[in-house]
C-alpha cells in the first residue's frame, strides 16, 4: 500500500473530530466521577437523548406518539432549545437520580444512573419508535477542498467547538471562583462544606455541565450518524475506554485519550480493517493497561489523594 | 457563653460516640478538649460543625441553637472547623486554598485579597508559598495553611482538631504560639488535642472526654497540678479506673 499524504491527513482530521467526541463525553464521566465518586452509566443518554429532540424541532415530519409532526424550526433555533431544555434534564437527573441517594454510598447512585440510561432508552422508543432519524446537516456541502484535501465542514465545526469548549473549561476552572469551588468540592467534598462551599449547588451544576457536554456532542454527531436509542451507547462506551486510556479522574488525561482513541480508530478502520472499527478502542484500552495501568495521565494521583 | 452543649448525644453509624456531654466556650477563652483515641474529641466537634447530626441534646451558638443547619451554614454563623490531618485541597494553590476560606462570607476579591494579606501576616512562612500546590507542603506548613484558612472566614471561635499531630516539635511549638496568638487576637478557640500537657500549658479551661463522656473538666492551671490528669494522661501509665469527679 502506498503512502498517501493527502489521505492520510483527511483521516486525521476525521480521526480529530470523532475523537473529539469522545473527548467531550469522557469530561463529562471524569467530571461527575471527580464531583460525587460515581460513574454515571447514563452518559450516553446525554446524547442520545437530546439528538431526538432536536429532530424533532428540525425535521419536516416526525412521528411523536403515533402522530406526527411538523415544526421544522430553523437549526440554531432547535440548538438554543434543546441546550435550555437539557439544563433542565441536568438538574432534573440531579434532584431525581442522585440527590435522594447521596449518603448512601456509590452503589445506589449507580444503579440509579443505570436505571435513567433504561428508562431513557425506553421512553425514546414508546416516544419515536424504532425508526432512526437523520439530523439535517448544518452546513449545505459535504466536503469543502482545502488544498488538495477534502474535508467535511461537520468535522472541522467539531474540532472548532471541541476546542472552544475546552478553552472554556479551562477557564472556568483555572480563574473562576466557581471553577475553584468545583475542583475543591472534587478534591475533598466534607472539606469544601466545612469551609462553606455549597457543595449541593456545585454537584447540580456539574451534572446539568455534563449534560450540556453531552448534548453538544450529541448535537455535533448527529449530522454524521442517524439518531438512534443506541446512538449514545456505542459513544459513551468508546468514551469511558479513553477517560481510562487518559487515567480515569484526569481531565487532560479525558482529552488526550479520547482524541488518540478517535484517531487510532479512525487510522485503524482504514488501514486494517472498518469491520473492526469498534474494536479498536477497547484493544488501545487493553494495551494501555497492560503497559500503564494508572492511565497515561494516571500517575498524578498526588492531586486526588 | 458563645458555645453551649447541653447533653449532647452523636451516634457515629450505630455506635453511640457521645453519650450526653455537656460544655461551655466562653467568648476570648482558649478552651482544650482532652482525652485518648476514641474518647470522643473528633465526634464533639464534628457535632458542633454538623458534620454529624446529634440525636439528642443541643448545641447553641451565641445564644441561637445550631439544630436542622448543614455545615456549611455553621461556617457562616461564625464557626471554622479545621479538620483532623488538616484536609487542605491537595491539587489547589496555597493562594487558592486560602481565597476559597473566605467563601461564607460572599466578599469580593478586593476584601478577600486584603484578608489574605492579613492572614498571612500572622503565618509569614506561608507567604513564599503562594503559588505552590497544597500537596507540595511540609506537614508543619499544611497545618499552618488549614487554620489560615480557616481564619480566612472571620470566625468568632475556631475548632482545632489536633494540630499538632505528627509535627516535629519545633513546629508543634510554632503552631500552639500562633494558637495564642490568634485566640489574643479575639478569636475563641477549642482545641482538641492528644497532647494534653501541650494543651493545658495554653488553654484556660479543660475537659477531660472519657468514652464518651466528659470525665473530668476545670482550670487549665489544676488540671495540670491534679492526681487524676497525672495518672490518667501526664506520664505514668496507670489508667484511671472510672472518672470520678466532673465539675
Amino acid at each position: 500500500m502506498h503512502f498517501d499524504p493527502v489521505a492520510n491527513l483527511q483521516l486525521l482530521v476525521s480521526g480529530l473530530a470523532i475523537g473529539s467526541i469522545y473527548a467531550l463525553v469522557a469530561l463529562g464521566f471524569v467530571l461527575i466521577y471527580n464531583a460525587v465518586g460515581v460513574v454515571n452509566f447514563a452518559q450516553g443518554e446525554f446524547v442520545m437523548f437530546p439528538a431526538y429532540i432536536a429532530a424533532t424541532f428540525a425535521l419536516p415530519a416526525v412521528a411523536v406518539f403515533g402522530g406526527v409532526v411538523h415544526w421544522q424550526l430553523p437549526l440554531i433555533a432547535v440548538y438554543l432549545l434543546v441546550i435550555v431544555l437539557m439544563v433542565g434534564f441536568g438538574l432534573l437527573f440531579n434532584r431525581i437520580a442522585y440527590y435522594p441517594l447521596r449518603d448512601r454510598g456509590w452503589l445506589p447512585v449507580v444503579i440509579s444512573t443505570i436505571g435513567v440510561s433504561i428508562f431513557l432508552r425506553n421512553l425514546v422508543q414508546l416516544t419515536w419508535g424504532s425508526q432512526p432519524l437523520v439530523l439535517p446537516p448544518l452546513f449545505p456541502v459535504d466536503t469543502i477542498a482545502v488544498g488538495a484535501l477534502h474535508i467535511r465542514p461537520q468535522d472541522l465545526a467539531i474540532i472548532g467547538v471541541t476546542a472552544l469548549l475546552i478553552a472554556f473549561q479551562y477557564v472556568l476552572f483555572e480563574r473562576t471562583t466557581l471553577g475553584k469551588q468545583m475542583r475543591a468540592t472534587a478534591q475533598d467534598r466534607t472539606t469544601a462544606r466545612l469551609i462553606g462551599i455549597r457543595v449541593g449547588r456545585i454537584v447540580a451544576i456539574t451534572f446539568v455541565y455534563s449534560a450540556l457536554l453531552g448534548t453538544v456532542s450529541g448535537l455535533l454527531v448527529a449530522p454524521l450518524f442517524t439518531v438512534t436509542k443506541e446512538m449514545g451507547a456505542l459513544i459513551a462506551l468508546k468514551a469511558f475506554a479513553a477517560s481510562i486510556v487518559g487515567g480515569f479522574g484526569s481531565i487532560p488525561g479525558a482529552i488526550i485519550g479520547g482524541l488518540t482513541i478517535g484517531v487510532i480508530e479512525t487510522f485503524g478502520g482504514f488501514y486494517v480493517s472498518s469491520a473492526y472499527v469498534d474494536a479498536i478502542a477497547f484493544v488501545i484500552l487493553i494495551g494501555v493497561l497492560l503497559v500503564r495501568p494508572s492511565g497515561l495521565f494516571g500517575e498524578r494521583v498526588a492531586e486526588k489523594a | 457563653m458563645l458555645l453551649e452543649l447541653r447533653d449532647v448525644v452523636t451516634r457515629y453509624g450505630a455506635v453511640e460516640a457521645l453519650h450526653g456531654i455537656s460544655i461551655d466556650v466562653a467568648e476570648g477563652e482558649i478552651v482544650s478538649l482532652l482525652g485518648a483515641n476514641g474518647a470522643g474529641k473528633s465526634t464533639t466537634l464534628k457535632t458542633i460543625s454538623r458534620i454529624l447530626t446529634p440525636i439528642a441534646g443541643e448545641v447553641r451558638f451565641d445564644g441561637a441553637s445550631l439544630e436542622g443547619l448543614e455545615p456549611e451554614d455553621v461556617v457562616a454563623r461564625g464557626i471554622a472547623h479545621v479538620p483532623e490531618g488538616r484536609k487542605i485541597f491537595p491539587g489547589l494553590s496555597v493562594l487558592d486554598n486560602l481565597r476559597l476560606g473566605a467563601t461564607p462570607r460572599r466578599a469580593n476579591r478586593a476584601t478577600i485579597d486584603r484578608d489574605v494579606d492579613e492572614v498571612l501576616g500572622i503565618f509569614p512562612k506561608l507567604r513564599t508559598l503562594g503559588g505552590k500546590m497544597g500537596w507540595t507542603l511540609s506537614g508543619g506548613e499544611q497545618q499552618m495553611l488549614a487554620i489560615a484558612r480557616g481564619l480566612m472566614a472571620k470566625p468568632r471561635l475556631l475548632l482545632l482538631d489536633e494540630p499538632s499531630l505528627g509535627l516535629a516539635p519545633l513546629v508543634v511549638k510554632d503552631v500552639m504560639e500562633t494558637i495564642v496568638r490568634i485566640a489574643r487576637d479575639g478569636t475563641t478557640v477549642l482545641l482538641v488535642e492528644q497532647n494534653a500537657h501541650l494543651a493545658l500549658q495554653i488553654a484556660s479551661r479543660a475537659y477531660v472526654l472519657e468514652t464518651g463522656r466528659v470525665a473530668l473538666s476545670g482550670d487549665a492551671h489544676q488540671l495540670l497540678a491534679s492526681e487524676e490528669m497525672r495518672r490518667a494522661y501526664l506520664g505514668s501509665a496507670v489508667r484511671v479506673e472510672e472518672p470520678t469527679k466532673t465539675a
